[in-house]
């Protein structure tokens, strides 16, 4: 069927509706916009584009999206190394990093389990956070984990996976909106959330 | 409580309806599809947040709109309040758009409907209530249940999450070589933790049905020796006991849950029952029996919420006097209490018992028009 659309058009508005939350009209809207766009600001953004997967690489430590490996947080002296926050999403680490507060390093999961969408402990980076911790040195694990069904249950199966490491296994306070995640909560809910943390039996 | 006005937009048969409602009794009567129910179905809508009649909200809205909006203003012993609902017809390839609901004009999230208004329904489709499957039952006490208490909803949506989870679980694991523990561990928890609750308040509110039921079959029917029973897996008088029990129970049944992938312990698979002499209802019962049944059913129910929340609440009554005869028409009459605000459709005013008939306003229903 011959198009109404030339090609390359055709072909950015396909990709763009790939995005999560693009529906159809919205990747028109936003290819036509690119179009009109001066040629080097739609220049920056494809070289953006590329450079978050040629620049950047998992902390093989933390797993974090970081520019180096190990990341800055993992080689720096400045980080306390016996305090590891597990966190679900490298987004979440950037909230935590907002407060100021928190001096330790973290693990990310990338990820909670949840059977219904084929997620389980073997595909989070769980297995790489019990290596980590069999290594020794961590004296506590802070789960920041969100606060719904899949994070809870993300963190009550590492309490029960760590429990005899030796580690003090803490859990974020109940701060927290109920459903809502630490990606979206503001700089003094985390804080307090943070300072609030209880252990995990 | 009352209904003091309706308004519906692009909802059914309905452009444009704003219907102020009296207290007491109003017969809606007019030709089958003139729009008589929807004028129920459209309170129900409001109160509990579903429909007795439609599975998907774009059946709901008028064709060939896209948003349908139900406004109800309540009036209730110490307070007022609006409740709105919009609902959407979403076009193809758009993403659906999630109802909204406003309380006094404050947005709130759409699960959150129910309590605010307090009705008891009955619907055509209800006479199949204790013949159908357990699931129609299950949702009867639930809905029950969500008027009065904001928790049952909740744990009844987390109950929901929990199951699939577990089933998904169970499904993924099947092939393993060994049970997975300690996956398993967290949806075990909280399956316990949520059923010992449901289940017992369930269990709780068939124990206080009882008693009104058999009255109101007695008075209905003439049938006696009528029971109603909570035919749960599990007993107990607390939650505690409760939560033993089902741990037990799953212990027991962990090996057949594995093999079945599914999750057979919880009040998901619990029942209402209905016996006679032992024998259950749908057996033997005509469909006249199931009629009287349901309706003494309903009128246990409405006795219950008057109890619970200390007012009575708007009964709605759609098309169930014209496959009564005579005397159970006068019976239900009478059941209606005075005080209730009772919205009932009928084809034709003759089929109102003469108690009503004398109490009840009367609005013609036809073609999408009231009054
Ligand atoms: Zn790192």
């Amino acid at each position: 069927m011959p198009s109404a659309l030339a090609r390359p058009l055709a072909r950015l508005i396909d990709e763009l509706g790939k995005l999560p939350g693009v529906g159809p009209k919205t990747a028109q809207r936003l290819a036509y916009y690119i179009l009109r766009a001066p040629g080097p600001d739609a220049e920056a953004l494809a070289a953006a584009i590329r450079s978050v997967k040629t620049d950047l690489r998992y902390c093989s430590v933390c797993f974090n999206i970081a520019e180096t490996d190990p990341c800055a947080i993992c080689s720096s002296d400045e980080r306390d190394a016996f305090v590891v926050c597990v966190v679900e999403e490298p987004l979440d680490v950037l909230a935590i990093e907002r407060t100021g507060q928190y001096r330790g390093r973290y693990h990310v999961l990338h990820g909670a389990i949840s059977p219904v969408n084929g997620v389980r402990p073997d595909d989070l980076k769980i297995p790489q956070l019990a290596e980590r911790v069999k290594r020794g040195g961590i004296e506590e694990l802070i789960f920041a984990t969100n606060p719904n069904l899949e994070g809870e249950a993300t963190a009550m199966y590492l309490a029960q996976l760590l429990g005899g490491s030796g580690a003090r296994l803490t859990r974020l306070a109940r701060g927290l909106p109920m459903g809502g995640d630490l990606e979206y909560a503001d700089e003094v809910t985390v804080s307090r959330a943070l300072e609030g943390r209880r252990a995990v039996s | 409580m009352r209904v003091v006005e309706l308004a519906l937009e692009n909802l059914r048969s309905y452009a444009d309806l704003t219907l102020p409602l009296a207290p007491g009794a109003t017969a809606l009567i007019g030709p089958n599809g003139g729009g008589k129910t929807n004028v129920l179905e459209a309170i129900h809508l409001l109160a509990r947040g579903d429909s007795p009649r439609a599975r998907e909200d774009r059946e709901l809205v008028r064709w060939g709109a896209t948003t349908a909006r139900a406004r109800a203003d309540v009036l209730r012993a110490e307070s007022e309040r609006r409740i709105e609902l919009l609902l959407f017809a979403p076009l193809e390839d758009e993403r659906r758009p999630r109802r909204r609901l406003l309380l006094d004009g404050a947005g709130k999230r759409p699960e959150d409907a129910g309590g605010e208004l307090v009705v008891v329904a009955f619907f055509p489709e209800d006479v199949e209530l204790l013949g159908a499957a357990p699931p129609a039952r299950r949702r009867f006490l639930d809905a029950m249940l969500g008027q009065v208490e904001r928790a049952h909803r909740r744990e009844s949506r987390e109950l929901r999450r929990i199951l699939e989870q577990r089933n998904a679980l169970l499904r993924a694991a099947r092939e393993d070589m060994t049970p997975p523990e300690a996956e398993l561990a967290f949806w075990d928890r909280e399956l316990v933790r949520l059923a010992a609750s449901i289940s017992l308040r369930r269990a709780a509110l068939v124990a206080e049905l009882a008693e009104p039921f058999r009255e109101a079959t007695a008075r209905f029917s003439g049938a006696s020796g009528l029971e109603l029973r909570y035919a749960g897996q599990v007993g107990g008088d607390t939650v505690d006991e409760r939560a033993a029990a089902y741990e037990q129970l799953l212990r027991e049944k962990r090996d057949r849950e594995r093999w079945q992938g599914t999750t057979l312990v919880g009040p998901h698979r619990d029942d209402l029952s209905v016996t006679s002499a032992g024998r259950p209802l749908p057996t033997f019962a005509s469909r006249g029996e199931h009629r009287s049944a349901v309706l003494a059913l309903k009128l246990a129910e409405a006795g219950w919420l008057t109890a619970r929340t200390g007012e009575t609440p708007v009964f709605l009554l759609d098309d169930v006097l014209s496959e009564l005869d005579p005397a159970r028409r006068d019976a239900l009459a009478r059941a209606i209490p005075r005080d209730a605000q009772a919205l009932l459709t009928a084809a034709v005013v003759t089929s109102l018992p003469d108690e009503l008939r004398e109490r009840a306003a009367v609005l013609p229903v036809r073609m999408g028009e009231v009054g």
